[in-house]
């Protein structure tokens, strides 16, 4: 059995972002990069999979970690294969860049088609973009199961099905069974992402880290990344602050406080 | 239809000169974000005609059956797909037509355009949607590069009264030849977390975001929460990293509230979140970054450290409560 996994590189949510002078998107410089926090919770849950059907007595399944993006991801791929995955494909074209959720899952679609992967799991909505879009891409192309969302994975039947759970609005899950090959969504909160060792990290320098271009997936270049994306970001802003709201700004700690609470107490919110 | 544009790209919907049709997905059964589609497509004007998804009609959900029964509908019903006339689809962002919005999208060979939170028409007719990302942080102006669009739209956004329903209205069908098999088995529902939390009635809650910074800083918000009488909420990560048990959370996916006074402490302000607690009639939010988006939705805002602030209104609060 093969997993494959998605892993996306986006810039740590504490980075301090600035939009890029001409407007239509971030700068990238100064950034610090790490895995999406749900694509951490795939491949834990990959991990753990991959344990309790060796606990059980199976074979092992492969784990195949791949990102789509510019060099910068390798590192991205190296963290993965430090964490437990067995190789990883960077789908390092550049035609691949600059693209969508329907070109990036398109490119990442054949290279999992191509690896022949029984289950793929994914995060649920990267950090950055937020499409919640690029796995079920993935499913089209693949052109089986798909859930979002996911919350617990099982594999049942010799692991031609898997039983999921799924989340739902308002704190309601719903139970699911897909027959494999699937796409799943993983929802972060899912499980806990352990740390890679130092063992780990050592490993991975010599596991397999495979380059594919769109020439080695057989996608046409004019369908991927920028030249392909159905949509093109125009401008990009932060959001207009203080919705006519009091600000206390600069203040001491208890300063703030006082000034805080005079206010709460004009509310007659206060107990 | 796809000739080139301005700047020589691909035309998008609307710029051809033709107005697309516009498809308003609505669930029969009268779900949540009806309002908002109907809100997002007053914005972009048109030909507007109700896309009714039942699943009596259609059967059990599943995500490529009901992208495939919606597709065969616009299709046939022009706009769309092989026919080329330009159409935008709009679908309300829950956890179900978000789900199936990307595969629709993927099979009309339209633009997807995810969450969007406004939408616009420029004066060539070009459209022009409004999406958050970075967790809301930052706001992108997307413009679609195809002649059809499918969109889902943030529930909660576009307030502004009540949008009228469209005066055509079309049942989606079940594809009769579809070769679309029952793609997933549901095997039931039940609730996701314990309960033991009153948030949904609470008159007071103070809120642990990640800023926090850990488990043991949770304490924190709790000692506030003692100090203002007021339950103790989390955000989502704070649950998923085990800081606080699952019956604390407050967004989408967890309680939604109503609070007299709603108190955030390193919390973004992310849509997920906002939707759970924006009923709360008076916000305070403590975040060190002036543009946390939670700001955008604070009454009150102290833009500072909360392992400064948090602390220091605590004590304030004790001390009144000791002198009343
Ligand atoms: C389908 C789906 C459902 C979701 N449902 C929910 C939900 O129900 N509820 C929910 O909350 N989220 C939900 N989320 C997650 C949501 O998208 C955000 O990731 C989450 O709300 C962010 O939580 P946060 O604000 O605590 O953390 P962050 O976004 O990481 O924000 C932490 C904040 O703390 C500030 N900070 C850091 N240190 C300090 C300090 N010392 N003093 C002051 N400020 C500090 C930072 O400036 C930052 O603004 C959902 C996501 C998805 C995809
Ligand atoms: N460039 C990429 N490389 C690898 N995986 C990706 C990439 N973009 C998106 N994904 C996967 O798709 C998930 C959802 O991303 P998005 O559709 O952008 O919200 C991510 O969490 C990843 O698992």
């Amino acid at each position: 059995m093969r997993i494959g996994v998605c892993i996306k590189q986006v810039p740590d949510s504490d980075s301090h972002l600035r939009i890029a002078d001409s407007g239509e998107g971030l700068d990238d410089s100064g950034l610090n990069w790490v895995i999406s926090s749900c694509d951490l919770c795939a491949l834990e849950e990959a991990l753990l999979l991959a344990e309790a059907a060796e606990s059980a007595g199976g074979e092992r399944p492969e784990l195949v970690a791949f990102s789509l993006g510019p060099a910068r991801v390798e590192e991205a791929l190296r963290k993965a294969l430090a964490l437990g995955a067995d190789r990883a494909v960077h789908l390092a074209d550049e035609a691949f860049l600059g693209g969508d959720a329907l070109t990036d899952g398109r490119a990442l679609g054949a290279a999992l088609a191509r690896e022949r992967c029984d289950l793929v799991l994914a995060g649920a909505q990267s950090d950055d973009l937020g499409q919640a879009a690029t796995p079920a891409v993935v499913a089209e192309v693949l052109g089986c199961p798909y859930a979002w969302l996911v919350m617990a994975v099982e594999l049942e039947a010799g692991a031609r099905s898997a039983r999921v759970v799924r989340e739902l609005e308002g704190g309601m899950n719903e139970a699911l069974r897909l027959e494999l090959p699937a796409v799943l969504a993983i929802q972060a909160g899912i499980n806990r992402p352990r740390f890679a060792s130092l063992r780990g990290t050592l490993q991975a320098r010599r596991k397999p880290l495979d380059r594919v271009e769109c020439a080695t997936l057989g996608v046409d270049a004019d369908t991927v990344g920028a030249s392909g994306a159905g949509t093109r970001t125009a401008s990009v802003a932060f959001p207009p602050a203080g919705a006519g709201g009091v600000t206390i700004e600069g203040a001491a700690p208890e300063a703030a406080a006082r000034e805080l609470v005079a206010h709460l107490e004009r509310e007659a919110v206060l107990p | 239809m796809t000739g080139p544009g301005a700047g020589g790209e691909p035309c998008g919907a609307g710029r051809s000169g033709v107005p697309p049709v516009l498809w308003l997905v609505e669930s029969a059964s009268g779900g949540p974000g009806t309002q908002e589609v109907r809100a997002c497509g007053r914005a972009l004007g048109g030909d507007a005609r109700a896309a009714l998804v039942d699943e009596e009609r259609l059967g059990p959900y599943s995500p490529g059956l009901y992208a495939e029964a919606l597709r065969r509908l616009i299709v046939e019903e022009g706009g769309g797909g092989d026919a080329g006339t330009p159409c935008v689809v709009l679908l309300p962002h829950t956890y179900q037509s978000a789900e199936y919005a990307p595969r629709l999208a993927a099979r009309l060979d339209a633009a997807y355009v995810p969450s969007v939170v406004a939408a616009a028409v420029d004066e060539d007719g070009g459209l022009r949607f409004r999406r958050p990302i970075f967790q809301a942080k930052v706001h992108a102006e997307v413009v679609p590069r195809r002649p059809c669009v499918v969109a889902t739209v943030q529930i909660g956004s576009f307030d502004g009264g009540e949008a009228p329903a469209p005066a055509r209205a079309f049942e989606v069908g079940r594809p009769a030849d579809s070769e679309e098999g029952p793609e997933r088995e549901i095997l039931g529902r039940e609730a996701a977390g314990a309960g033991g939390v009153d948030l949904a009635s609470a008159e007071r809650i103070v809120t642990a975001g990640r800023g926090v910074g850990g488990p043991d800083e949770v304490s924190v918000a709790a000692e506030l929460a003692a100090a203002l009488d007021a339950e103790l909420g989390a955000s989502r990560p704070v649950v998923d990293n085990g800081w606080l048990p699952r019956a604390h959370q407050v967004g989408s996916s967890g309680h939604v509230v109503a609070p007299n006074l709603y108190v955030a402490l390193g919390v973004s302000g992310s849509i997920q979140h906002l939707m759970g607690m924006s009923g709360a009639r008076v916000v305070v939010a403590v975040n060190k970054d002036p543009e946390a988006p939670i700001f955008s939705v604070a009454h009150y805002g102290v833009v500072a450290d909360l392992h400064d602030v948090a602390p220091a209104l605590t004590r304030l609060l004790e001390a009144r409560r000791g002198s009343a």
